[in-house]
């Protein structure tokens, strides 16, 4: 009576697309790892590793172990750590506000977290003294964490009527909170001195730059509840697609997910804010190509936007890095050519209906 | 058991329902009519737990809803409303088969009984097409199906023993439907009923709620104004009553069965 389903296709597609996804990672994971500013090819840096893994560092030529393993491994990482966030974030918060156009990068999220990371290296410095020294690599995540956080809740509030989360309402709220937290970030660059400057410059345009191990360590605690969360609200965000209303009569405590995913997306926006500054519309660009790719279905989304997100900001690092080498470009402003002509696409595409 | 007792809901300050006391009991379909604005909707959502009185109760088996966890309730009770907005492209099987989840079932048989269900409303061949593509009453009928594959999940998980009944609230099954698939979608609920689930339906056709209901209750102004067999509740004064309309309620072709002509009404013009 209940034969095997042809229906079944959705879903093995969706974990073919994170197997896809992973390969994908890994080569560009490796391509990032051998292309670069010093001349070290593929062969050189697989047999690096090969021999970092199996022998330990001492065996290696010490520029070659400094380039492969202080710069670019910890380097990759950053990117996969950050664009997995980002990409993750972006398709939690979609599902959130029931729209493919919310992301963290465009509707003040991100410049809420970075204003607060500002704030902190500007007037910090006086206030430096009086704080313990091991908090040093937390800080900047943690501040711009309640940055990215308080963003959101203004966004969720003034956005949301009766109930309801207007995309118009969204958009512009998001368009004025950028506007606001930009001007607030540039009257704090006007009183930075030159040194303070120059590391504020990265956190409007965003770079992995100067990339290290415990920059990624201090990062990763605020990236991880969203990481585990995710599993779990899957079928929350599923079920929320069909309206707020339906997802309570499928047995989702809307409620629950709503603070859940807000408080996680903001942690998680937040720390990549801290260790990478303002990279925008990874977190549209990945969920956005996925859903065309595989299916809107959040099982597969949230994994594969995870993985997407991180490959292309590794690429993105990549290009940012040997486009102009030896000078590099600002990751932010890379993304940005690639995703705001998607995002225009997208709002092309749904003109008729914005208004609403 | 899904009992509203004397409750009272108000919505942003405005009271819609006062003092309703309703029972929906297994085995049987109630047809709610009422004019626009009556609260008939509201009724639905607090029986629906979404929507809490602010006076009385409203209980599942005498346990207030408010008290059950939203997965609980998932599994006793599902929920067609009005025309939703869709937010991403979804096909008609994945949208069932988040009844199905929602009920209970694992994801394979979730997905197999989402065909079931959308075979049960006429939509055998649409399972992976995106609901996007799909008319307006064909949508209607996917969210039919969502709800069918919800309670019938939960029944096949058989928790409580598998003794405890199920319900199917519907918000205006038939709204948007051909003629053909209004008097199918009603069978459909009445086949449910003959299952043992509790049937609840807003209805604006009264000819139909005559045709398919065991009781028929009726709203005007936030409260109930008739409740009971149509046999015995529509008449001239339930129609004037209920909708404000001066209307002969006439009898046949089936003997002892009520049925309403709007072609009898006075001609349009300005009351």
């Amino acid at each position: 009576m209940l034969a095997p389903s042809p229906a079944a296709r959705p879903r093995r597609l969706g974990r073919a697309s994170v197997l896809v996804g992973l390969v994908l990672l890994a080569l560009a994971a490796f391509a990032s790892l051998s292309l670069g500013a010093a001349g070290l090819g593929p062969a050189a840096v697989a047999r690096a590793l090969g021999t970092a893994l199996g022998e330990g560092r001492a065996a290696l030529d010490p520029t070659t172990a400094a380039i492969v393993l202080d710069i670019r491994l910890p380097r990759a990482g950053l990117a996969i750590l950050v664009g997995a966030a980002l990409g993750l974030s972006g398709a939690v918060m979609q599902g959130l506000f029931r729209n493919p156009l919310a992301d963290p990068g465009l509707v003040g999220v991100s410049s809420g977290a970075a204003l607060a990371a500002v704030t902190v290296i500007v007037l910090g410095r006086e206030t430096d003294a009086l704080l313990a020294p091991g908090l040093g690599p937390h800080l900047l995540p943690v501040a711009a964490f309640v940055g990215g956080l308080a963003a959101t809740l203004v966004l969720k509030r003034l956005a949301t009527v009766s109930g309801r989360t207007s995309v118009t309402a969204m958009l512009l709220v998001g368009i004025a909170l950028t506007a606001l937290f930009g001007a607030l970030t540039g009257l704090l660059v006007f009183v930075a001195d030159d040194g303070q400057l120059r590391e504020l410059t990265f956190w409007t345009m965003g770079g992995l730059g100067g990339a290290t191990w415990v920059k990624a360590f201090g990062a990763l605690p605020l990236m991880l509840p969203l990481a585990c969360a995710a599993p779990f609200m899957a079928r929350g965000l599923n079920a929320a697609a069909l309206g707020e209303a339906e997802a309570f009569h499928l047995g989702i405590d809307v409620e629950r997910l709503k603070r859940l995913g807000v408080l996680a997306v903001a942690a998680s926006v937040g720390a990549a804010v801290a260790v990478s500054g303002i990279i925008g519309f990874v977190g549209l660009l990945a969920p956005h190509l996925l859903r065309v790719a595989v299916g809107p279905d959040h099982r597969a989304l949230l994994p594969a936007s995870a993985l997407l997100g991180a490959t292309l900001l590794l690429l993105a690092d990549l290009g940012a890095r040997t486009l102009v080498a030896p000078a590099e470009l600002p990751i932010g402003i890379l993304t940005a050519c690639l995703g705001a002509p998607v995002f225009l696409w997208l709002v092309l595409k749904r003109r008729a209906t914005l208004g609403a | 058991m899904l009992d509203a007792v004397d409750c009272s809901v108000s919505l942003g300050g405005a009271p819609v329902l006062s003092g309703v006391t309703l029972r929906l009991g297994p085995g049987e379909v109630v047809a709610v009519v009422g004019a626009n604005g009556a609260g008939k909707s509201t009724l639905l959502r607090l029986l629906a737990g979404e929507i809490a009185p602010s006076a009385g109760a409203a209980c599942l088996d005498g346990r207030p809803l408010s008290t059950l966890h939203p997965r609980a309730l998932a599994r006793r009770r599902a929920v067609m409303s009005q025309a939703s907005q869709l937010a991403f492209s979804f096909t008609a099987a994945e949208i069932v088969a988040f009844g199905a989840e929602a009920g209970g079932a694992p994801r394979r048989l979730g997905e197999a009984l989402a065909r079931r269900a959308l075979a049960r409303v006429d939509l055998a061949g649409c399972e992976n097409r995106p609901v996007s593509t799909l008319s307006g009453g064909q949508a209607q009928r996917v969210h039919l199906a969502r709800a069918l594959a919800q309670v019938e999940a939960a029944e096949r998980r058989g928790e409580d023993g598998g003794a405890a009944p199920r319900f199917l609230l519907l918000d205006e099954p038939t709204a948007s439907l051909d003629l053909r698939h209004q008097l199918h979608a009603l069978g459909v609920a009445r086949a449910m009923a003959a299952r043992g689930l509790g049937v609840l339906a807003i209805l604006h056709d009264l000819n139909l709620a005559i045709r398919a209901a065991d009781r028929i209750v009726a709203l005007a102004g936030g409260r109930i104004v008739a409740d009971g067999a149509p046999a015995e509740v529509v008449d001239d004064g339930f129609v004037a009553r209920v909708y404000g309309l001066t209307l002969p309620v006439g009898r046949a072709p089936t003997p002892g069965i009520p049925f309403i002509l709007p072609q009898s009404a006075p001609p349009f013009a300005p009351a």
